[in-house]
């Protein structure tokens, strides 16, 4: 596993806009913000955002309780495990432990909050524990709603994996690749909107497309979409046809793209008109928000759940914030990016309404990159205002990268999409 | 100057010089960080240790107007005001004490 290096055994020269960020948030919180307030604030998942939102609130207020539950002591990181799965990084580049985040100050729990308490505004674990809080932040992730595809349970996730939630299932997925005859089909289905990190499963199928012409040129891959388009379609299909030929194939819903049932045994997806046998099923069903959020009450009928643009605030529950893939961000999609910067704003505007001030509206930006080979990477980006309702595009920001551009600038885009990992990834969990 | 940025975020209207205003540009600031970190590498974007306000405001203005083509960057300064680059810039600029 990775162990990071801590921030402070930095050189000062070595301290960029991350630790200026964490310096700056501490710089700039006023003295009275700073009194020793003794909040409790307990941080339900160790993810992007629940991870970042400890970090910063701590950082913002250290006089500030801080308490993350998370049921896993190594954290596996969704971003770059499409590289792991394409074989180009190893395993061991998506493992993070909370080490960093216990450093600070941070009281790190591996239990599983079970049950939350609004009237009594406490948290109750898996364990027997039970933390108070005056402010929840619930940054749970998603769940897979199984059997939304008929016959896509937990036990045909042992066969066709979804490697939706990094880890064991991720792994999986590589193994069944490398261990498929090399003539043979690899199947990727992609849900409808919305669903965790839109160009996923997209970027997957670039990845596998290049191991497959590596190592199995003979081999095919087909994309089963329950979409019609996909974010950054025409990037995502220049570079298909350019790097990877026919090997990549993608039916639509209207080409009867969309599956409802699957026969794990059988190694069979079935659409609405075609069965398609296949070596590799990877599976990557509808979602929602995990399961404490749907027990809490946090969520819809939409199974996300509906907050506050400006606080991240529940609009269903108050007192308990939101962010990450869990909630409905509006135009802002469900990225670690994302994830992150929500995490941020959202624990300094928790400093402020724990001082009694009004919180601020701001702006957010996404960057989502994909790489869809080595050297060759692309992007969306944006930035986003927190509107009356929703998360609102600014006109003008949202984009992606030049349809026509030089391998120079794909190669950029590659290193960046790069580097950000490596920024993020230390800023939170180093 | 608050009507520039009539439908922006309420980040820049904030009364210079208090306190709110400084947190509302750590606020605005707080995305920049998830790319210009720490530890950026070699091939990362470029550092924005030790730039004055004034070059990293030029810079962000040169990427909005499109003077200077970068990949993401010209999406992201798109989406912010004259004001609210201002901020940016003064903030992000006031983040390292000089050696």
């Amino acid at each position: 596993m990775a162990h990071r290096l801590n921030s402070n055994n930095l050189p000062t020269r070595r301290r960029f806009l991350a630790t200026a960020a964490t310096a700056a948030v501490v710089a700039s919180v006023p003295t009275y913000l700073r009194a020793n307030t003794s909040a409790r604030v307990v941080v339900v998942g160790g993810g992007y955002a629940g991870a970042t939102v400890a970090r910063f609130l701590r950082t913002t207020d250290p006089s500030i309780d801080v308490t993350l539950i998370e049921p896993n002591q190594t954290f596996y990181s969704c971003p770059f495990s499409n590289l792991f799965i394409g074989g180009l990084k190893p395993f061991s580049v998506l493992a993070f432990g909370y080490r960093g985040l216990e450093a600070t100050g941070i009281r790190v729990v591996f239990d599983k909050a079970t049950r939350i308490d609004h009237a009594a505004k406490t948290v109750r674990t898996k364990g027997g524990l039970e933390f108070s809080y005056d402010r929840l932040v619930m940054a749970p992730g998603i769940e897979i709603i199984w059997n939304a595809i008929a016959g896509y349970d937990e036990a045909a996730a042992a066969i066709m994996p979804n490697a939706w939630v990094a880890g064991p299932q991720t792994k999986l997925l590589r193994k069944q690749l490398e261990e498929m005859p090399d003539d043979g089909v690899v199947a990727i289905t992609s849900p409808t909107n919305p669903y965790r990190c839109p160009p996923g499963p997209y970027e997957r199928a670039s990845l596998i497309a290049h191991y497959l012409k590596v190592h199995k040129p003979r081999a095919k891959l087909l994309i089963l979409d329950a979409k019609e388009h996909f974010t950054k379609e025409i990037l995502f299909r220049r570079a298909w046809k350019e790097l990877y030929g026919d090997t990549i194939e993608w039916h639509g819903v209207l080409d009867f793209g969309q599956v409802i049932a699957v026969r794990p045994q059988e190694k069979i997806i079935v659409t609405e008109m075609k069965e398609f046998s296949v070596d590799v099923a990877n599976i990557i069903p509808p979602q929602r928000a995990a399961g404490i959020a749907q027990d809490t009450g946090l969520s819809d009928e939409t199974g996300w759940c509906p907050i506050d643009p400006v606080t991240f605030e529940s609009r269903l529950q108050p007192g308990i914030h939101i962010l990450g893939d869990a909630a409905i961000a509006g135009a802002m999609p469900k990225s670690a990016f994302a994830a992150n910067a929500q995490g941020k704003v959202c624990a300094m505007q928790i400093v402020r309404l724990l001082n009694g001030k009004a919180p601020i509206a701001t702006k957010l930006e996404n960057v989502c990159y994909s790489l869809v080979a080595p050297d060759y990477g692309i992007s969306i980006a944006g930035v986003y205002t927190q509107g009356d309702r929703f998360m609102e595009p600014i006109k003008g920001s949202v984009g992606i990268s030049p349809i026509h551009a030089s391998s120079k600038v794909r190669q950029l885009e590659a290193k960046y999409g790069e580097s950000w990992f490596q920024a993020i990834t230390e800023q939170v969990f180093g | 100057m608050g009507g520039v940025v009539a439908s922006a975020s309420a980040t820049a209207q904030e009364p210079p010089g208090t306190q709110a205003a400084t947190t509302a540009s750590a606020l605005l600031a707080a995305s920049c960080s998830g790319c210009h970190a720490e530890q950026v590498s070699e091939d990362g974007p470029t550092s924005l240790y030790g730039r004055n306000a004034a070059d990293i405001r030029t810079e962000l203005l040169a990427f909005k107007s499109g003077e200077r083509e970068g990949t993401v960057m010209n999406r992201i300064a798109r989406g912010y005001s004259e004001l609210e680059i201002e901020l940016l810039s003064n903030y992000i600029a006031a983040q390292w004490p000089i050696d």
